[in-house]
């Protein structure tokens, strides 16, 4: 767990995605005070609805993320079709077209392990419901760079081989619910960094 | 309390970061390739990757031997300058540039279309196919440029995987394509290879966006996917560059998450169609 | 004193232009108090009395038509006579066939608004004392209707820089047409008074106004039948018409084409608000097109493409007939088709640029024909625009067409403006030395070319290593044509500029030729590879023309 208050929220899920998260963003008031950049595994066609069907149900804003564009807080940013997106140090979002991982452009590793590398203790990582094993490696690294990892619950999880690696991976992890994710993100959204959570 | 464990992490981190920067110097110090002003999260992880793959226990282990053996280079270079692309990728593209494009080029009795960045040429066998079909080939001249020899190699020699010709053929199916990709290569021994009549315009060109200069001019210059690994004041000189060689309404194809929104050049384009991501150079 | 200096010059270039042996005075002398006379004499063949009469009025032909055509002696000197009455003095002429002719411009020494002489007095010819000549009815006119009301229609003048501004007023009202007349004039215009439908057609065509006061009550024809028709003629489209009536006839009027439409009883200040703003858009200067094509649809395509409110098109459909127009006029910009049935576009461009006696715009090449690599290059020599006939060639055209008219001189960037001052000195180590330039981008070549050529090279210019290669062997064969210097672009196709000095250096003929690369490549090691490819020295594009002159000095052998 983390000394340090988070700076920034960075999820990922695959197969089941639309449905995990519509019962964590809507749930997030317009103020709200870190950005959550978040990777959905999507096919490659230019036009992703996704941002647009999430920015119609949320007071939060939702963007598909563009390169170089800086890091606002109070903002949902969408990774694009086709490209990986990576944070840099200067808190900056940077797009990438290198080779798919696990099959998969935009990656959840990508995001997750140079979020790691920017925001250190101040990260929280969570990876939800998904049919392959992207996000594990990237989960660990967020642990090991101090930051607070979690990972839905592969029972309440529409597809459970995501979030069973990388509780795999990643020891440290806490295991919760969607509803309890959402408590969490709500409470640190209020400036309390869920220190009363159980494990 | 984690408190002195939570903190090592950081440490060694940020000595990963400073052999980052160093091996970059070197680099460019020894050898003139200048990745010093790419975007760093994508060059730390390559570099990582890099380190991993080629056995060493640290960037500065690495760094010694690409230093003091030439050798190291062109290895070195293969993970720093990846770039995986395809046969009329994202069809959309190339469909826009056959139906707004072509037909201002047109009204040129010669022309001359650059592809910045060209890795391993297919892009480049996209435009000329394109072109070819357009029945504007024989007026044209294609430059296509990079800074990695061997991929300039690859690109020069025109021959992929066969397996990867399934999606060449579909996307150039998408992108409008009058004719069977089939008619413009031959496969043989699992490999396919592109009819060599399709470089008889083209110039390959060893070229770096990062020193150097204009070179002729262009009425298309086509660079996708290669400014998003700039930072922004490279993707500005970049940008620059593409402006001095354009000729007057030349035009532009980027990538399509890429933009100018943030580039100092901006006022200097406008987009023929929002989405398109091909730009049109403007009056001032 | 501008003006003055306009009125000495006019008076001098005739007396120059009409004296072939002898001697142009100027003089100057005091003639009555707080007066001067500035006098031009020339020993030329002088004028007869009939003559005389008729020189400050080169406006009117014998038909008493206005003449369009702009140049010439007569019209100088109807400018000229203006411009002295203007400064509150005149022009008189002293002149005796065989023996030469004086001009003298009397001049108070301090303006005196008070001695400006009105603008119907004629000047007076000292020669003989007779009546001016009455113009001879215009022969086109079918009508000769006693003119109502008093305009400037026998006072036109042109400015120099070709603005006209003379409104048209259309309105039968004497009154009203007579406000509006003055009030035109206080806005700097000169007005025509037409009080019918069809003496407005034919002074609108026959004098061409830049903008039009129309009333729609006329008693021969409505008003807007005159706007209709003034509106689809390709010649006048472009004039803006203010419509000014006692009935409403708003939505008509704008639907047909007017700019604006007035209700009388207008007041003054709204009269005077509306010429103001005419007068604002006329502010700017109208341009000139010359359009060749043969073809009777296309050329209409294209005229009709470019003229709009401050471009005029003149059209020629043969080679000669553009010859003819470029030999007594000027136009800013030239469209030219390549196929005319007397001779090719390209013989008429190589024409224009070796005969002094034509004007030679800048020309853009309009042309439906493929063109091969070498004619473009030779037609790049003269032309900076070629465009391929086709779906977005009018756009293009369009587009390119604005781009030449409004490029001034004074658009010039400081370095360009330095160049061409600079240019105007021949360099001694330059002088008739041919360097051969290999060069694929094409502003380059002109940007090199327009460095080296005035000040006195020879240039010679290859598009690649092997033409390089095939012009040096040309050349070579012949020792005054030989090449002593080469620019040699490093990045070009078919052979590049590494390959091709490596191929001079074999030959032992070429040991010596001084070879400069031009790269874009900025690296140490890039431009080590030229030196071993054996050139003598390089230069980094983005060129320094300073650098790169000092370097061709440097190298151009002794």
């Amino acid at each position: 767990m983390s000394a340090v208050a988070p700076q920034a929220v960075v999820i990922g899920a695959s197969a089941g995605a639309l449905q995990a998260l519509s019962g964590l963003l809507p749930l997030l008031p317009a103020d709200y005070p870190l950005p959550i950049l978040i990777v959905v595994h999507i096919r490659p066609d230019r036009d992703c609805v996704i941002p647009q069907l999430f920015q119609s149900k949320c007071a939060i804003a939702v963007r598909e993320a563009q390169d170089k564009e800086a890091i606002a807080p109070g903002t949902v940013y969408f990774a694009p079709p086709d490209y990986h997106l990576l944070v840099e140090q200067d808190h900056s979002l940077s797009l990438s077209s290198d080779e798919p991982l696990y099959f998969s452009r935009p990656a959840i590793d990508v995001l997750f392990e140079t979020a790691a590398d920017a925001y250190g203790e101040a990260l929280v990582g969570i990876v939800l419901t998904g049919a392959n094993q992207d996000g594990a490696t990237g989960l660990r690294a967020i642990a090991d760079a101090g930051g607070t990892a979690i990972v839905q619950n592969p029972q309440g999880a529409y597809a459970t081989a995501m979030p069973e690696a990388a509780i795999e991976a990643c020891k440290q992890a806490k295991i919760m619910t969607i509803e309890d994710i959402s408590a969490f993100l709500l409470e640190l959204g209020r400036g309390d960094p869920g220190r009363n959570h159980p494990a | 309390m984690s408190e002195p464990e939570a903190s090592a992490p950081l440490v060694s981190e940020r000595v990963e970061d400073i052999e980052i920067h160093l091996l970059l110097e070197g680099l460019y110090r020894r050898y003139h390739y200048d990745f010093r002003n790419y975007a760093q999260a994508s060059i730390k992880r390559r570099l990582r990757q890099a380190r991993e793959q080629l056995g060493y226990r640290s960037i500065s282990a690495l760094q010694h031997d690409v230093l003091h053996d030439p050798d190291m280079l062109p290895r070195l270079l293969s993970y720093l300058t990846v770039q995986v692309s395809e046969v009329f990728r994202d069809p959309s593209y190339f469909k826009a540039i056959r139906e707004k494009v072509i037909p201002h080029l047109r009204t040129y009795p010669s022309l001359r279309i650059w592809i910045a960045g060209c890795s391993t040429g297919e892009e480049l066998y996209s435009f000329v196919i394109l072109f070819r079909e357009e029945g504007l080939e024989q007026r044209t001249l294609f430059y296509a440029t990079d800074i990695n020899q061997d991929a300039l190699a690859k690109a020069e020699a025109g021959i992929y995987d066969l397996e990867r010709f399934q999606l060449f053929t579909e996307n150039h199916r998408k992108s409008g394509g009058k004719s069977s990709l089939s008619d413009y290569y031959t496969a043989a021994y699992g490999k396919g290879a592109f009819d060599k009549s399709l470089r008889n315009r083209v110039v390959f060109s060893d070229h770096s966006l990062v020193t150097d200069a204009v070179f002729a001019e262009m009425h298309l210059i086509s660079c996708r996917n290669v400014l998003i690994y700039f930072d922004r004041p490279l993707q500005d000189r970049a940008v620059g560059l593409f402006n001095d060689s354009l000729t007057r309404k030349g035009f532009l194809g980027l990538g399509s998450k890429e933009s100018l929104r943030f580039s100092e050049h901006a006022a200097s384009f406008s987009e023929l169609a929002p989405g398109d991501k091909i730009y049109q150079k403007t009056d001032r | 004193m501008h003006r003055l200096q306009q009125v000495l010059k006019n008076l001098l270039s005739n007396a120059f232009k009409f004296t072939e042996k002898g001697r142009v005075e100027l003089a100057l002398q005091r003639v009555g108090e707080g007066r001067v006379a500035l006098s031009v004499r020339d020993t030329g063949i002088g004028m007869s009395p009939e003559q005389q009469q008729s020189v400050f009025d080169a406006f009117r032909q014998a038909d008493g038509t206005i003449s369009r055509k702009y140049g010439g002696t007569g019209l100088g000197l109807s400018i000229s006579r203006e411009l002295a009455r203007l400064l509150g003095g005149t022009i008189s002429l002293e002149s005796a066939l065989g023996e030469g002719s004086t001009f003298s411009v009397e001049l108070p020494v301090a303006y005196d608004p008070a001695a400006v002489q009105p603008r119907l007095d004629r000047p007076a010819a000292s020669a003989a004392p007779a009546p001016a000549a009455e113009p001879t009815a215009p022969a086109l006119a079918p009508f000769v209707l006693p003119r109502k009301v008093e305009d400037d229609r026998d006072d036109l003048i042109e400015a120099r820089d070709h603005t006209r501004r003379i409104l048209l007023v259309i309105e039968d009202d004497e009154a009203f047409a007579g406000i509006l007349r003055d009030l035109s004039r206080e806005m700097g215009f000169q007005a025509l008074v037409a009080s019918t439908a069809e003496e407005a057609m034919v002074l609108a065509q026959q004098y061409m106004p830049s903008a039009v006061v129309l009333d729609v009550g006329l008693p021969d024809q409505s008003g807007l039948s005159v706007l209709d028709r003034l509106k689809r003629d390709v010649q006048t489209r472009h004039i803006p018409i203010h419509v000014v009536s006692g009935s409403d006839h708003a939505q008509t009027a704008l639907s047909l084409g007017a700019v604006g439409y007035m209700l009388k009883p207008v007041k003054r200040d709204d009269l005077a608000e509306v010429l103001r703003r005419l007068e604002a858009k006329l502010a700017q200067r109208m341009h000139r097109v010359l359009v060749v094509e043969d073809d009777d649809v296309q050329r209409d395509a294209v005229e009709r493409l470019l003229a709009s409110q401050d471009v005029e098109t003149v059209a020629a459909g043969t080679a000669a007939e553009c010859l003819d127009l470029l030999k007594d006029q000027t136009f800013d910009c030239m469209v030219l088709d390549l196929s005319l049935p007397d001779a090719s576009g390209y013989q008429l461009l190589e024409t224009l640029s070796r005969e002094e006696a034509y004007s030679f715009p800048p020309v853009i090449v309009y042309t439906g024909r493929d063109l091969s690599a070498d004619d473009e290059q030779k037609l790049r020599r003269y032309s900076k625009s070629i465009i391929i006939k086709g779906a977005k060639s009018p756009e293009r055209l369009l587009d390119e067409v604005s781009l030449f008219l409004h490029q001034v001189v004074s658009d010039l960037s400081d370095e360009q403006q330095t160049m061409i001052r600079k240019a105007r000195n021949r360099d001694a180590i330059l002088e008739g030395r041919r360097i051969l330039i290999v060069e694929d981008d094409i502003r380059n070549v002109y940007a090199l070319t327009n460095i080296l050529e005035p000040r006195g090279a020879i240039i010679e210019i290859a598009r690649n290593g092997r033409e390089a290669l095939e012009v040096l062997e040309k050349a070579s064969a012949q020792n005054e044509i030989a090449i002593d210097l080469v620019l040699m672009d490093v990045m070009m196709p078919v052979m590049d500029g590494l390959a091709a000095t490596r191929a001079i250096r074999r030959n032992p003929a070429w040991k010596a030729l001084p070879v400069i690369t031009l790269t874009a490549k900025a690296m140490p090691d890039d431009q080590e590879r030229c030196i071993r490819a054996g050139a003598n020295d390089y230069m980094a594009k983005p060129l320094d023309v300073e650098k790169l002159l000092s370097l061709v000095r440097v190298w151009m052998p002794r």
